[in-house]
């Protein structure tokens, strides 16, 4: 049973210069228990994504249409109350950048027994304790739950955001480059602690990288994505033995494969598209190395191509699977 | 460092501070033209009376002993006599201080009472209505010549609708009858109303303002977001995650305009006839007063200091990031 579908989601920021269509008509939905990779350039909506699901747009964001289905219901005709009650209760997000999201001038403890008290009658002392539990699952000593984030360091600040996402038991965790502003060794240890948190509550887990070799590491299926439209979804291993979107083709052989055989690493050439005025057509056209004429003209449908396996590209018919 | 450390440290560079601006006022003076004593000497004294003063005054020792004489006497607190009033310059302050503050810094703190609340509201309600009108009130304020808005509101409300009195603080009948304490106070405030509420009204638009910026400016930062993803109600999101977080730079500037509103202001306390501080400085300045005009800048800038040292440890008690 999926947990969380997301059908046609459309949305755009208005700017002066006009409207940014970020997320284009994007479709897939998760499984409960499973972990779902988003990997994308930069700019190409994986956040915007993450901040539809929680309806937590910047003003000058716009929904144009579709659905989020979260355990049946639709959250996008939900009211701001109930939604309120979903966010950090049923649906966390560890959102992108986050070595700022904790507030400065209040100490790290109080800011998750607050969340954990808009959503649950707790007194003080059960809520302490229940922190005091959550720091222990995340690898942090209790007694720094009377500090404050500068006395953190940055993978103490993260296993704390961690900490804070997990307080009220969601179904659903976002992971927004939970690890990018961490260095090398840091990194590492906080996927460790996410996949082990994962698997030991059974999460639902959404994790949003650029880098498909931590997604690959992560998560059960991967949703490849283009200037703000998914070009292919597959389940990992699918994904790997056999990429078929050239955009895809190209994201693999861009990373260096430690374990693998030794291959060129081959960057894709040219540039990821102004959001303002996409190219015509499939929007990756103007960089793939197989486009045909028709590629220019009309945009590729997003179909099933294989059990599980998802793809927008003209070049890839059934037959030549 | 403690904290005991830093404020002993900051009164360390205080007096230094002090002593220089103490020794620059003393030259400022000196260096102004015109002669002091015109003030006092009538052309037509004859020179040796002439003399007898100028001597008084001590204004005829060489330049280095009348600033030995008046660094001691400034060390002492003795800020000697007007050159103008037939007061000492203390006795002065000690007059014209409690009408100062009585408007001045009443003023500031309503302005402040009334601007952070709503500074806070129409950043959060930022697009709304309210949020332009008020910002183009709080602007119109912010710029507007005080001389000009009081004149108007004295017409307005003095002069042809006879609300309150034309100016002054108080009627010297009231306060010389036999009346009690209730009417004289309720004579003061007859006479406070309409200059508290102009400055009020001018004062607040900046502390709204600043408070607006302030809050717009918090609002952009992650931990709003994060408070927003966790679910708190909206309430809590703005009173303890954003404004708590924009009132650290209001504090300094409210510390500031306390110290600052100390000092008066010469066009309020002309058009208002009021008898504070500001006007004091400005004439005493005009007429050479020497002794006079240095107290009170040594007052302000004493004030100043002090104040910028309350702001700091204001500051450190609000943000837990900053340690002394
Ligand atoms: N508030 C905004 N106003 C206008 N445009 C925006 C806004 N936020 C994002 N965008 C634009 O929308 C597009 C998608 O942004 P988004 O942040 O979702 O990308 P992303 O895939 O998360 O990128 P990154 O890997 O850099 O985080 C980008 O072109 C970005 O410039
Ligand atoms: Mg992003």
């Amino acid at each position: 049973m999926s947990l969380l579908e997301v059908k046609n989601l459309r949305m755009c920021y208005q700017t002066s210069q006009g409207l940014i269509k970020a997320v284009d008509g994007v479709s897939f939905e998760v499984k409960k228990g499973e972990a779902l990779g988003l990997v994308g350039e930069s700019g190409c909506g994986k956040s915007t994504i993450a901040l539809s699901i929680m309806r937590l747009l910047p003003p000058n964001g716009r929904l144009l249409g579709g659905e989020i289905l979260f355990a049946d219901e639709d959250l996008l005709t939900k009211d701001e109350e109930e939604m309120r009650k979903m966010r950090g209760r049923r649906i966390s997000l560890i959102f992108q950048a986050a070595l700022n999201a904790l507030n400065p001038v209040h100490r790290v403890g109080d800011q998750i027994i607050e969340a954990i008290q808009a959503h649950e009658r707790m007194g003080k002392e059960e809520a302490l304790r229940r922190v005091e539990e959550l720091y222990r699952l995340v690898g942090l000593d209790p007694g720094m739950m009377g500090s404050f984030p500068h006395q953190y360091s940055g993978g103490m600040k993260q296993r704390a955001i961690i900490a804070l996402a997990l307080s009220c038991n969601p179904e659903l965790l976002i992971a927004d480059e939970p690890t990018t502003a961490l260095d090398v060794i840091i990194q590492d240890q906080i996927i460790k602690e996410i996949l082990k948190l994962q698997k030991e509550f059974n999460l639902t887990l959404i994790y949003i990288s650029h880098d498909i070799s931590l997604i690959a590491e992560t998560c059960s299926s991967i949703g490849i994505m283009y200037a703000g439209k998914l070009v292919e979804y597959a389940p990992t291993i699918a994904l790997f033995q056999s990429p078929l979107h050239p955009y895809t083709q190209g994201l693999l052989s861009s990373y260096p494969s430690i374990k693998g055989p030794k291959r060129r690493i081959s960057p894709i050439p040219g540039e990821v598209p102004n959001l303002l005025h996409p190219p015509s057509g499939c929007r990756f056209h103007p960089r793939c190395p197989r486009a045909k004429e028709i590629c220019g003209k009309e945009e590729p449908k997003y179909r099933r191509i294989k059990e599980d396996h998802y793809i927008a590209c003209h070049c890839v018919n059934n037959s030549a699977l | 460092m403690n904290l005991g450390r830093f404020i002993l440290n900051r009164l360390g560079q205080i007096v230094i501070t002090l002593f220089i601006i103490t020794t620059f006022l003393f030259l400022l003076f000196r260096m102004m033209p015109g002669d002091p004593t015109s003030m006092i000497l009538d052309p037509k004294m004859p020179p040796e009376a002439k003399e007898l003063i100028r001597k008084e005054f001590g204004l005829d020792k060489p330049l280095m002993v009348q600033y030995l004489y008046y660094l001691k006497n400034t060390l002492t607190g003795n800020f000697g006599k007007s050159f103008y009033y037939p007061e000492t310059v203390l006795e002065i302050v000690k007059r014209k201080l409690p009408p100062t503050i009585l408007l001045f810094t009443t003023a500031v703190i309503l302005s402040y009472l009334i601007g952070l609340p709503l500074g806070k509201t129409i950043a959060w309600r930022r697009g709304s209505r309210l949020e332009m009108g008020a910002t183009v009130f709080g602007l119109f304020f912010y710029t507007v010549f005080i001389p000009w808005f009081g004149l108007i509101a004295i017409w307005v409300f003095s002069y042809r609708l006879g609300w309150f009195p034309i100016g002054g603080m108080l009627t010297p009948e009231v306060w010389a009858a036999d009346v009690g304490l209730f009417p004289k106070i309720w004579d003061v405030l007859y006479h406070l109303i309409l200059p508290l509420s102009v400055l009020t009204l001018l004062f607040f638009a900046g502390s709204m303002l600043l408070m607006r910026n302030s809050m717009l400016e918090t609002l952009r930062e992650d931990y709003i977001l994060t408070a927003r993803a966790k679910g708190l109600p909206e309430r809590v999101i703005k009173n303890r995650h954003a404004a708590r977080n924009a009132m650290l730079p209001v504090v300094t500037a409210l510390t500031l305009s306390l110290a600052f509103s100390l000092n008066g202001g010469v066009l309020t306390e002309t058009i208002f006839s009021w008898p504070g501080l500001g006007k004091a400085l400005v004439e005493a300045v005009l007429n050479h007063d020497y002794p006079l005009a240095q107290a009170a800048f040594l007052l302000l800038a004493i004030l100043v200091l002090f104040a910028n040292l309350l702001a700091d440890i204001l500051y450190a008690y609000l943000d837990p990031r900053i340690k002394y």
